[in-house]
């Protein structure tokens, strides 16, 4: 998957443990922030940490030094809903979701009964 | 949805319970056995829904057929909700082993077919009629355009295609509100298990045959019938509110209902404040078609300006006196309006009608003015604000007002105490009343929820404040865990896993047979007969590591590559592969214990000091403290309070399951350390927390630590505070007075002992 459709996958299939009614993400389009990539009617922000071209990158220390950077200039307060590989930096300001499973799960993927590979796949 | 460790531990038990009971049944006669009981015991807003879903896949994980559910919802409002959760909405993640259809959509073809389990939706609303022949015919008889056999019959035999009988588990949602009747028509369907969730013991006497059995035949009591949920867990895990604030008001409706409105500014205005954009709700609980302190009706004749209904006076005191929008309010109740004088347009009113529910959750009211009786089932997590009008403040009426506001929004605590309060002004005649149902709700939070703290407001004319604000702006550099260190080692433990894809040998179940009654014999004279069956109905590796590792830590998890192909492995419960991937498990949670440490930082939103709820017939006063007073202090916090008042360094009391919190790394049941005491001075900021004897041994291991600090800023510094004379090998003088300072000095616990408070206090601000 390539970030711009996951950024989509995040977007239109996100929705909020006991909140009914509530509408989709609202996408941000701006190249200046390296994460952020949307918000909720509430004001708070998704991020997802994939920089550039290589892999989906991790929420540690150093990255979300540039969450709360991106954060501040975007007038977002937490909690911060965050996609990366690994939540190696947890705070309880943040929402994490772990790439790819909770994509998957996203996608409608069980976790008890569904296999997340291909069957040939080694 | 994540389930908390709590919640694991619960569901866990209902099925370790089920399946152990199931491989050895009591019998009542042929091949009727006694079904499997048990009562998931919890409060309000600890999810119970969650509990029993997971419950259900794990029980269908040690199976040997899918099994079919028939879950049980109270009111056909909510049924509706529950089948939309658990099939496509929150829950269903949890439930990947099930289709879930509404009761009436069973078709034989659905029992036959044991590819996967079935959860079967109803209500029991439905199922109330003794008769079942004239009842809703629905319920008791498939639709004509499926086979002619009735949905009853059908699961009562229950056989799939190969003629085996698959297990049949009944769930109920609020199990206390089963009738006798259902009970019994329940029971003639023959299930393998009944769970019920309430918080209450209360057992339908058509049960009790079923209860007495396994009293006497097993010697089953309290403990065994029920799986109870800790209310602290419940209350630490912030689903539910912190304190419940009462006020008493011998006034009339509307000076309780005015100071309710200003609190609930002041209640947005805090939730603003943290960037929070949910608002907080109010609900007025009144009588609906009588007059205040009046037997007769209301007069309907009358237009609505003169009407006397209290959902009326109610609401035109929000809309006229206080210019409350009448788009933000609804009236939920059975009111009555004669066509010649209707209730002008923009009066929301919902009187119970099929749609109601629908159109007014999606309404999004701020207040709601409604009638107990009516609305049963529905609760909103971010009402936080209840009045309760005169004649509806019976004790009984208000504990059950309570369960209605005690959900917490968002799921989570917030620095602003008045947030994470559950709000009652309480309309009654006399004081004696009000006394009675105080002590009746204090009763009720001391058995269902000792750790929610109950305050009340002492001046209810106008002036009263159960809050102190903060007199200065204070914060504290919030805490964190970071992993860095752990990532490897858990790496190593996830590598060197086996992949069982391929394996057919380990992945199979070893003991725990389970008997299920299959036809034998051709279809002539196929005689029913109790067969064993070995295995078990196979999940995926990544379920049984992630529960494994969720049930301890949760947050392990997020540093394992779970998505890796060999954890779509397929394999029995209790399988050595499962086993293995257990054991895994464990370790992966003990290497993030070990590695990971606590830091600080201050760039991450640092936690700014909050006004504190108070109870204000015992307060007492300090000088240099944030707050002007404190409340909840014991002899020793007290004493301890006050030479840190003397030391005119800025402090604060940080209330009990308090505000600001630090997170533990350990395997203790608490995640989360929330000292007594902070106070500031130039370069740092002391958490000082005084302890008990009896708990120092433990604590000084599990929260007495250096927090690393990664931004620049004042360094948070942990310090503990015992009563007596220690050494640092916890040997306590005999008889000692004075205290105790514990902290780290060069990694090495330090035991320093203090003639008085005043040294002791002097002693925790130490530079260290």
């Amino acid at each position: 998957m390539r970030r711009d459709e996951l950024i989509d996958v995040v977007i239109t299939s996100h929705w909020e443990n006991g909140r009914r009614n509530t509408p989709n993400l609202i996408r941000v389009d701006d190249p200046t922030y390296s994460y952020l990539v949307g918000k909720n009617e509430r004001g708070e922000g998704y991020f997802i940490i994939w920089p550039g071209d290589g892999p989906v990158g991790q929420l540690d220390a150093k990255t979300y030094k540039v969450v709360l950077e991106e954060g501040k200039k975007a007038g977002i307060k937490p909690p911060y809903h965050i996609y990366a590989r690994y939540e190696v930096y947890q705070s309880n300001n943040v929402c994490f979701y772990k790439i790819p499973d909770k994509i998957l799960a996203h996608l409608g993927l069980s976790e008890s009964n569904d296999r997340y590979n291909e069957a040939t796949e080694e | 949805m994540e389930l908390m460790p709590f919640q694991i531990a619960a569901s866990t038990q209902i099925a370790d319970r089920c399946q152990q009971y199931l491989q050895d049944p009591l019998r009542v006669r042929g091949n009727t056995i006694v079904p499997f009981y048990q009562n998931l015991s919890a409060i309000t807003g600890s999810g119970k829904t969650l509990i029993l879903a997971d419950a259900i896949e794990q029980i269908r994980s040690r199976l040997p057929i899918e099994p079919i559910v028939l879950w049980l919802s109270k009111g056909r409002v909510v049924v509706w909700q529950t089948f939309a959760n658990l099939s496509t909405g929150k829950y269903a993640e949890l439930l990947g082993g099930y289709t879930v259809k509404p009761l009436l959509d069973c078709k034989p073809t659905d029992v036959e077919n044991a590819d996967s389990g079935l959860v079967l939706v109803a209500t029991v609303g439905k199922f109330n009629q003794r008769d079942k022949s004239e009842g809703d015919r629905r319920i008791f008889q498939v639709g004509l355009d499926v086979a002619d056999q009735s949905l009853w019959d059908l699961l009562k035999s229950r056989k799939d295609s190969k003629g085996r009988r698959r297990p049949f588990i009944v769930v109920y949602d609020e199990g206390h509100n089963l009738s006798n009747q259902q009970t019994n028509l329940l029971l003639e369907l023959e299930p393998d298990a009944l769970i019920a969730a309430s918080a209450t013991m209360k057992i339908p006497e058509a049960l009790a045959k079923t209860i007495d059995r396994l009293k006497q035949d097993l010697g089953w009591g309290d403990n065994e019938l029920v799986t109870a949920v800790h209310s602290s867990d419940v209350v630490k895990s912030g689903l539910v509110k912190k304190h419940i604030m009462l006020g008493g008001y011998v006034t009339p409706m509307e000076i309780a209902i005015n100071e309710m409105i200003s609190e609930m500014e002041r209640a947005q205005k805090a939730a603003a404040r943290q960037g929070l954009r949910f608002s907080p709700k109010g609900i007025y609980v009144s009588n609906t078609n009588m007059p205040d302190g009046s037997t007769l009706k209301d007069d309907l004749a009358r237009p609505f300006k003169q009407r006397m209904a209290r959902p009326i006076l109610i609401w035109r005191h929000l809309v006229e006196t206080l210019k409350v929008a009448p788009t933000e309010i609804a009236v939920y109740c059975d009111l009555k309006f004669d066509p010649k004088h209707p209730a002008p347009a923009a009066f929301n009113l919902f009187a119970g009608g099929d749609s109601d529910y629908d159109r007014f959750v999606a309404g999004g009211y701020k207040h709601i003015i409604f009638n107990l009786s009516l609305q049963e089932g529905w609760d909103d997590s971010e009402c936080c604000f209840a009045y309760i009008d005169k004649d509806m403040g019976s004790p009984d009426q208000v504990t059950q007002v309570i369960g209605r506001v005690l959900r917490q929004p968002g799921a989570q605590h917030y620095p602003a105490p008045i947030l994470n309060t559950a709000h009652f002004y309480i309309r009654t005649d006399e004081k004696d009343v009000f006394k009675a149902i105080l002590e009746d709700v204090k009763k009720k939070i001391a058995a269902d929820a000792p750790d929610i703290t109950l305050s009340i407001r002492r001046d209810t004319h106008g002036t009263g404040r159960g809050f102190r604000p903060p007199l200065k702006k204070k914060t504290v550099a919030t805490a964190a865990i970071d992993s860095t260190d752990a990532k490897a080692p858990i790496k190593e433990i996830v590598d060197k896993m086996i992949d069982y894809r391929k394996d057919s040998v380990n992945v199979v179940g070893k003991g725990g047979r389970i008997k299920v009654l299959q036809d034998i014999g051709s279809a002539k004279d196929a005689k029913e007969e109790w067969v064993e069956v070995e295995h078990s109905n196979r999940v995926t590796a990544r379920w049984v590591f992630v529960r494994a590792i969720q049930k301890r830590h949760p947050k392990a998890v997020r540093l394992c590559d779970i998505e890796y192909p060999k954890f779509d492995a397929m394999l029995e419960y209790h399988s050595i592969a499962a086993d293995n991937i257990r054991e895994a498990a464990d370790k992966v949670v003990d290497a993030y214990i070990n590695h990971s440490a606590i830091v600080q930082n201050v760039l991450d939103h640092p936690y700014e000091i909050d006004s504190v709820p108070v109870d204000e017939t015992k307060v007492t006063k300090f000088t240099n403290a944030i707050h002007a007073e404190y409340s909840d202090l014991n002899k020793f916090e007290r004493e301890f309070a006050e030479a840190l008042d003397k030391t005119r360094k800025i402090w604060c009391r940080n209330p009990q399951q308090g505000a600001f919190g630090i997170p533990l790394l350990d395997k203790g049941n608490t995640r989360t350390f929330n000292p007594d005491f902070l106070v500031w001075t130039r370069d740092h900021v002391y958490a000082i927390d005084t302890k008990g004897d009896h708990l120092i041994v433990e604590d000084a291991g599990r929260k007495l630590f250096h927090i690393k600090k990664i931004e620049d800023g004042p360094e948070l510094v942990i310090r503990l505070v015992t009563q007596g004379k220690w050494n640092a090998d916890f040997t306590k003088t005999n008889g000692s007075s004075g205290y105790t300072v514990w902290s780290l000095k060069q990694g090495k616990l330090h035991a320093e002992h203090c003639t008085d408070a005043a040294k002791a206090a002097n002693a925790c601000l130490r530079t260290p």
